[in-house]
């Protein structure tokens, strides 16, 4: 019982490319968040996995047999259910709505009866079977659309934008209802920019880029970590929440509660003729070593971000990564690809440059962000914010990653956007001394010696 | 005035006593027109709904052509018809000039058009959202397409409504092709033109009462229906 999707392509009516994506796999009973700006192909993408609109191209295949996606199409309607933003009612009441699937195939009316209460029942919607679907609140007409869609037992559910324009009790309500289809092993796609819903629901969130080199294809940011949860059936069995297939993703974490290093190396160094700055010695040792080796002791894991010379920096034996996106486009999306490479509930991000990093620097961090109940904690030394040195939380991702799809670069518009703690470093003033010319280099080594005779008289 | 007023109550009299030669030309209209409706109404929706839903090459000139032929005059219906059905027409060999039948096709042509118009205009309208789910529920194409005239039932009806108003009260095709023979092809419309060419013109407005009542009752049954749901 697999299902994916093989070179989707699709143009706008006006001739442009639209999206042009390789592989859409569908892993059993997991919840895909997808993501994406506004006009990048969001609904379309999900109206042609549903067989509703025409790609230009695309392959399906069931349970790995391979066909057109013209050939697919009936199978695809019968087995995918798409959900609008705003959920269409037939003018009928609630009952004949949920019943509308079943009394278009061949099933006897008493059936149909019998499993439209027990999927009202299901839904909690059983006091209103009789009212006219018309005259539901919002809230109602989503909860209605997706018993319509259970009560066929579909493959895949694709929900555009479920929670938008709703109450909180409203939503509360439809997330429940989202999860219960899950658990009753219904695979879901959900569009949505919502960080709060990919934390709730998503096993895993994929985002169709608009701009930048990867655009017009699907990108795979990261996979949601859970602790093994148990779900009990009905029944009585229990059983293992699936795993989502892991592929190119390192596991570097196993509790929600670690904290990986992601330290920026991916600069172009302009000021410094280009040269790797991660790699310059200052005394005869790359200085991402200094790095490496006062953040080792902090934090639990480390990922090197860097996009040249990456053979001299998995020397050091921890995962490089490069950037996920665009042309050296700066600090945020070495942020994004080291949060996508890692499943640490948090990540602390430390430039290359600068080599004194305090021996407390993710501790107090890590406490300024609990303490003000933050999504993500920024150094600030006596005069001002070191915005790369940062603690982000993961589901922060899809707002970065929607952010720099959007074109930005700026790190403190976006720091701007969230809850953000500041963490007091005037204690170490050198800390955030860094290299930018060669006179720093000259100034920052004799420093490293002046220490080094003090530490060893 | 009171000659009026006195050929109407003589009217309403022939119409309570069951006036057998009256009723005949009542059931005649009514007969021939409900039958020219019902009969293009499948056709016109069908094609309404694939000019609303469908792109191919042409559509717009359809649709084009059929806003125009909404002007299109009942003589002119009934000099082309009669002109193909008669002996020497092509169409000689049917026999079906002076017929009901013959009225019924000359009908058709005057009140297709029409529903096309306005249905299309319907199911133009009607929110794309709602084929989209029907078939993403498992509809077949024809059943989502049956989904789709229910949710736009109104303005289907208005439709209907529109092309029987038209041809109950046309005059010109009924003449030429029915021929206006007593108990046979003689409508309400041919036999007001009878009597007006006759100088009883009281006669006919009286006629012309009963035209408008009988289209009210008709009228009024069918909003009934629409309320409680009908045509599902």
């Amino acid at each position: 019982m697999s299902l994916a999707f093989h070179h989707i392509r699709k143009h706008t009516t006006r001739g442009n490319k639209l999206f042009d994506i390789d592989e859409f796999d569908i892993p059993e009973s997991s919840c895909i968040i997808l993501s994406g700006q506004n006009g990048a192909g969001k609904t379309t993408l999900l109206k042609i996995l549903a067989g509703l609109e025409a790609p230009d191209n695309a392959e399906v295949s069931f349970d790995g047999q391979r066909q057109t996606w013209n050939t697919a199409r009936e199978r695809l309607r019968h087995e995918v259910v798409y959900l609008h933003q705003q959920p269409y009612m037939f003018d009928h009441s609630v009952a004949d709505n949920v019943a509308y699937g079943l009394t278009r195939q061949a099933v006897p009316s008493a059936r149909i009866r019998e499993r439209v209460a027990e999927a009202l029942a299901w839904s909690g919607l059983s006091h209103l079977a009789q009212r006219n679907a018309r005259e539901l609140s919002g809230g109602e007409k989503q909860r209605v659309a997706l018993t319509r869609a259970r009560i066929l037992s579909p493959r895949l559910l694709l929900l555009d934008e479920p929670l938008a324009n709703m109450d909180i009790s409203a939503r509360e309500q439809t997330i429940q209802l989202i999860r219960r289809l899950k658990d009753d092993g219904v695979s879901t796609i959900i569009t949505s920019h919502e960080p709060h819903i990919s934390v709730l629901l998503g096993d895993q969130h994929r985002h169709l880029c608009k701009t930048g080199p990867c655009r017009y294809t699907i990108i795979k940011p990261f996979l949601f970590q859970r602790s093994v949860e148990q779900s009990v059936q009905p029944s009585g069995q229990t059983i293992e929440r699936p795993k989502a297939d892991s592929g190119s993703v390192m596991t570097t974490g196993k509790s929600d509660d670690t904290v990986t290093a992601v330290i920026l190396a991916g600069g172009m160094a302009r000021r410094m003729d280009g040269v790797d700055k991660g790699l310059i010695e200052l005394n005869g040792r790359p200085m991402i070593e200094y790095i490496i080796e006062a953040l080792k002791p902090q934090v639990d894991n480390i990922v090197i971000n860097a996009n040249r010379n990456l053979e001299q920096y998995r020397r050091y034996g921890y995962p490089v990564v490069e950037d996920i996106m665009g042309d050296y486009y700066g600090p945020l999306v070495g942020m994004a690809s080291g949060l996508q490479s890692c499943h640490s509930e948090r990540i602390l991000t430390v430039p290359c440059d600068s080599p004194f990093v305090p021996p407390t620097l993710a501790d107090t961090l890590y406490t300024a962000l609990l303490g003000q109940e933050a999504e993500l904690s920024v150094a600030n030394d006596s005069e001002r914010m070191q915005p790369v040195f940062a603690m982000l939380r993961r589901h922060l991702l899809p707002s970065l990653l929607a952010y720099l799809d959007a074109g930005g670069r700026k790190i403190d518009t976006w720091y701007a956007e969230h809850n953000m703690a500041l963490a007091d470093f005037s204690d170490w003033p050198d800390a955030f001394i860094n290299i930018n010319t060669p006179e720093d280099k000259t100034f920052v080594e004799e420093k490293i010696s002046a220490e080094n005779r003090i530490q060893q008289p | 005035m009171s000659q009026l007023l006195d050929s109407t109550r003589e009217a309403f009299t022939l119409l309570i006593t069951g006036d057998s030669t009256l009723w005949t030309i009542i059931a005649i209209s009514f007969s021939v027109s409900l039958r020219a409706v019902l009969i293009s109404a499948p056709v016109a929706f069908l094609l309404a709904f694939a000019l609303a839903n469908t792109r191919f090459p042409g559509r717009r000139a359809l649709i084009s052509t059929f806003n125009t032929l909404l002007a299109l005059p009942a003589v002119v219906v009934g000099l082309t018809v009669y002109m193909l059905l008669s002996r020497n027409g092509p169409l000689g060999d049917l026999r079906l000039l002076f017929t009901q039948t013959g009225m019924v096709i000359g009908q058709i042509i005057l009140c297709f058009p029409l529903l096309v118009a306005i249905s299309h205009s319907a199911l133009q309208a009607a929110d794309r959202r709602a084929w989209e789910t029907a078939v993403t529920l498992g509809a077949r194409p024809w059943q989502a397409m049956l989904t789709v005239m229910y949710e736009v039932r109104y303005g289907l009806f208005a439709a209907l409504i529109a092309a029987f108003g038209r041809v109950i009260a046309e005059v010109g095709a009924s003449m030429m092709i029915g021929g206006n023979i007593l108990n046979h092809t003689r409508n309400i419309t041919t036999a007001i033109a009878l009597e007006t060419s006759k100088g009883a013109f009281a006669q006919g407005i009286a006629l012309g009462f009963i035209l408008l009542l009988a289209a009210l009752v008709l009228n009024v049954s069918l909003t009934t229906m629409q309320g409680k749901g009908a045509m599902r």
